[in-house]
């Protein structure tokens, strides 16, 4: 062992403690954030299912206690577009009627919800309910959020069909990205899909688009029902037509993870029923008889309808029609023209 | 102090401490020891008073905007368990419709969402953006400018009623300051703070409670234990002197190389000398004069020892027949040499040198027998000497007693000699032969083996060892035949009786050469050996009688009696030949 001078002992120990006391003093190395934090949060759902069930059910107790009230007084809280026009005319009649439209209940449980992963407004959330109590069909909810400070609100809802199958969704957990009404990759993009399916049910089976689109309930429902009424219509040498035009504005599009997109939009119509001469058009249904109230028949009746349909609109690959999976009808205005 | 210093310093003691042994054991250690405790003492500090704090509390204040917005990964900056408080410092309020007195204090609130969400809600506002730890008391914070478009409307909720909130706290009414804990936060949630009023100023305060404080006292603890071993080390092995480390690694070899040495002694006094084996090599090249009459046998079945009495003139006149016919094999394995000694001594009367050859053969006492052995033993016995060793037996000394006559105890011994070992080599062969021939010569050879205990109480008889050995086989001319067929079986009927009645139990029948035996050899010996051992049964049968010399002229080894100075050594030498 070599020898060591006391001097060069006395240094290294100074230097020893010099180094220890000056680390003792520390708290130790400042942490700094780290820039991998702020990347991560990109694809992340807007909600979680808890934030979802959350608003739904704040949402759907605002409605009901409408409902149960029958007002519309804080309805505009809860509800938007499509949806507030018909919830709105649905109360009124029931105003009128005393009963609400079996078809406006919604239950509270959901079997599936699809979450946007967007960072911008507006958002929406389509959710879909499980059947009713008394074995309706389910229903397709959808929430929209206008901007960063306004809360969801419900915007549209659709009675899906029966035996029709949605497409697939991404888990809640990671999201689905919404799309736009000009998605490309598809059969044809959500807008030419919502205003050819206008035209296919104004025209029925002689529209030149009748061939994109597969049969479906609502498109025979409503077939049946403007027969019979054009028939009537004729006996009396009355015309009846019903023109349905796309309301561009409300569409929510939201993309399955098969490459489709599910496009909710809404679509109005008018109903024109043009009784003969002399003859006075009445409402043709309890609820236009509603709205009409005591208003004063002619012979042409004007009723407007606001239509939610919901189409599932194929990617391009795939080579399938346009499906119409849910739907919903309510009149809105009754006029006598 | 180098090794050597030590060496040389005889000043202390020899079991004192030495000077290094001192340094170490009295500076090195104790100042190892003192480091090791003033680390040991520095841990202990950082672990109770310079502990890090688990507390942190580090603040900010701001100005100038409403909304204040935490980082991603701020929050988690320290500890998941975070506590954020903000109490707006802002004195006043611009609203002047409300004359409540809470309204003057605006309702602060705190919510936790995801930064995107915050990002959307004060879109079109300035704000102010705390992005981290400046030290570990103060928050580093910046201020924003407005990005994007007010998106107000007057559908728009109240902040604490939005829905993009995961969690929220407002302050209760009057008052200024707003707590929120959050116990589980991650990097991808933010903190965003609503002053109520664009004109807040505030004070942020976040404290997060360290788990997982560093620890700074296991260094210390770490460069203690590492002192102490070091002192300990200084204390003990390093404060050895040198050498005693250096025996601990290399006693081992120590070991070895004694064990080395003592194999290489006994290794070289089994070796010839270089000269002996020259002078046996060309003595055993001269031309041997055989009796033609005789047939002659190449290797003989067996020899055995015959004695050879040299004072028996009668006996070895009768066996003045020439040369015999089968040379004389010894087998040392089928004698026993004590018994023969003993026969001998009865016929032996020379002493001459006897005492010499037999000390000088019995005092290897290695129980190995050389062929120097075996030499110095048969000159023993050819002087006189009778008790050579048998094998394994080194006889005393002082036993050597009557000298049997020099060429019958030469060769008598010699061959018992060779029995006893039981191996017989060329040397030893070589060594019977010259030996007999060379009565003392053998003795001298003798003496370079023998060693261990040259107490040879007879160094008087050299001299008279020194005629015996005139004739020697350096001269070459060693006959086979010199020595007369009688006096061969003389000797080997007397090597059998002491056989029989020392109950040998080696394979002396075999040993019969001159029987005529032919069929059955016990030992091989080569041509050379032969020569040599019948050169030294001439000389014996020379020495003991002129007569036969003259009956057997023709056949008689001419050896040239005025050969004396080259006798001994050489014919030692050539004996000894391996």
């Amino acid at each position: 062992m070599k020898k060591r001078s006391p001097i060069t002992i006395a240094v290294a120990a100074a230097l020893a403690v010099a180094l220890g006391v000056s680390l003792a003093a520390c708290e130790g190395e400042v942490p700094t954030v780290s820039s991998s934090a702020s990347a991560s949060a990109a694809a992340s759902p807007d909600l979680t299912e808890e934030q979802e069930k959350e608003m739904r059910e704040a949402l759907l107790k605002t409605i009901t206690e409408c409902n149960d009230a029958k007002t519309t007084e804080g309805l505009d809280t809860a509800m938007t577009g499509p949806e507030l026009q018909i919830r709105t005319s649905e109360i009124e009649i029931a105003q009128k009627t005393g009963n609400l439209d079996a078809k406006t209940e919604i239950p509270t449980d959901i079997t599936q919800t699809v979450i946007p992963t967007d960072s911008g407004w507006p958002r929406s959330v389509f959710s879909i309910t499980t059947t009713t109590s008394d074995q309706q069909s389910k229903r397709l909810l959808v929430f929209t959020q206008d901007s960063a400070r306004s809360n969801y609100k419900l915007w549209g809802v659709a009675r899906l069909f029966q035996g029709v199958s949605l497409p697939k969704f991404e888990i809640p957990s990671i999201g689905s990205s919404m799309g736009t009404d000009d998605d490309s990759g598809l059969v044809m993009t959500p807008k030419e899909a919502v205003e050819r399916y206008a035209d296919v049910l104004t025209n029925g089976d002689s529209s030149q688009y009748a061939g994109d689109f597969t049969d479906d309930y609502f498109r025979q429902e409503l077939a049946q029902l403007e027969q019979t009424v054009a028939e009537a219509m004729q006996k009396n040498d009355g015309t009846s037509e019903q023109v349905f035009t796309a309301d561009l504005d409300e569409i929510k599009v939201m993309r399955s993870a098969d490459g489709g997109d599910l496009v909710v939009a809404q679509i109005n119509s008018v109903w024109t029923r043009a009784a003969g001469s002399g003859r006075e058009s009445q409402p043709a249904s309890d609820a236009e008889r509603a709205l009409f109230g005591d208003g004063t028949a002619t012979s042409t009746m004007k009723v407007t309808y606001v239509n939610v349909v919901a189409l599932y609109v194929p990617p391009a690959s795939s080579g399938d029609k346009v499906t119409a999976v849910g739907a919903e009808r309510q009149a809105i205005k009754v006029e006598a023209v | 102090m180098s090794d050597a210093d030590e060496k040389r310093d005889d000043s202390r003691g020899k079991n004192a401490p030495s000077r290094h042994a001192k340094f170490m054991r009295g500076i090195v250690t104790p100042v190892l020891g003192l480091l090791a405790v003033l680390f040991i003492v520095l841990g202990i500090l950082n672990q109770t008073t310079w502990a890090p704090s688990t507390d942190i509390n580090a603040t900010a204040t701001t100005s100038g905007s409403e909304y204040i917005l935490t980082d991603p990964g701020v929050l988690d900056l320290v500890d998941s368990n975070v506590t954020l408080t903000v109490t707006e410092t802002s004195t006043g309020s611009t609203d002047t419709n409300n004359t409540d007195a809470n309204a003057t204090t605006p309702t602060v609130c705190i919510a936790v969402g995801s930064a995107k969400d915050a990002a959307g809600w004060v879109e079109g506002f300035p704000y102010t953006r705390i992005t981290g730890l400046n030290d570990w008391s103060t928050l580093s914070t910046s201020n924003e400018a407005a990005q994007g478009d007010k998106k107000t409307s007057d559908t728009d909720v109240a902040f604490a009623d939005s829905v993009m909130w995961t969690q929220h706290v407002c302050s209760a009414d009057g008052q200024n300051t707003v707590t929120l804990n959050l116990t589980n936060a991650s990097d991808t949630s933010v903190a965003i703070v609503d002053l109520g009023t664009d004109t807040g100023s505030a004070a942020v305060t976040m404290h997060w409670t360290r788990t997982n404080p560093p620890n700074f006292a296991m260094p210390f603890y770490f460069a203690a234990g590492l002192f102490v071993i070091a002192a300990i080390l200084a204390a003990s092995v390093f404060a050895w002197p040198p050498e005693k480390r250096r025996k601990l690694v290399h006693r081992h070899t120590e070991q070895e190389r004694e064990e080395r040495r003592r194999k290489k002694k006994e290794a070289r006094e089994q070796e010839v000398s270089i000269a002996d084996a020259v002078t046996g090599t060309i003595a055993v090249m001269k031309p041997k004069k055989r009796d033609k009459s005789k047939p002659r046998r190449r290797h003989a079945p067996g020899v055995t020892p015959v004695d050879i009495d040299m004072n028996d003139s009668s006996a070895t006149a009768g066996s003045g027949d020439s040369a015999p016919s089968t040379p004389t094999v010894v087998d040392p394995g089928s004698r026993n040499l004590v018994a023969d000694v003993a026969a001998a001594n009865g016929s032996a009367g020379d002493a001459a040198g006897a005492d010499t050859a037999a000390a000088s053969a019995t005092s290897t006492g290695t129980g190995t027998m050389t062929a120097a052995d075996i030499l110095a033993a048969g000159t023993a016995a050819a002087v006189g000497e009778t008790n050579t060793t048998a094998a394994g037996q080194p006889a005393d000394a002082d036993n050597a007693s009557n000298a049997t006559p020099a060429s019958d105890a030469a060769a008598a011994s010699a061959t018992t000699d060779m029995s006893a070992t039981g191996t017989l080599s060329a040397a030893d062969v070589l060594a019977a032969g010259t030996a007999a021939a060379n009565a003392g010569t053998a003795v001298a050879s003798a003496e370079e083996p023998a060693r261990e205990s040259q107490e040879s109480p007879i160094t008087e008889e050299k001299p008279a060892e020194a005629q015996p050995t005139e004739p020697t086989t350096e001269t070459g001319e060693i006959t086979l035949t010199g020595i007369s067929r009688k006096a061969l079986r003389k000797r080997r009927q007397r090597h059998q009786d002491a056989d029989n009645a020392a109950d040998s139990t080696s394979n002396a029948d075999e040993l019969s050469p001159l029987d005529g035996n032919d069929g059955e050899t016990t030992s091989v010996i080569t041509q050379d050996e032969l020569a040599a051992y019948f050169a030294r049964l001439a000389q014996e049968s020379q020495e003991a009688g002129s007569a036969i010399e003259a009956d057997e002229s023709s056949v008689i080894p001419t050896i040239d009696a005025t050969d004396h100075d080259s006798a001994s050594k050489p014919a030692g030498s050539g004996a000894k030949e391996a």
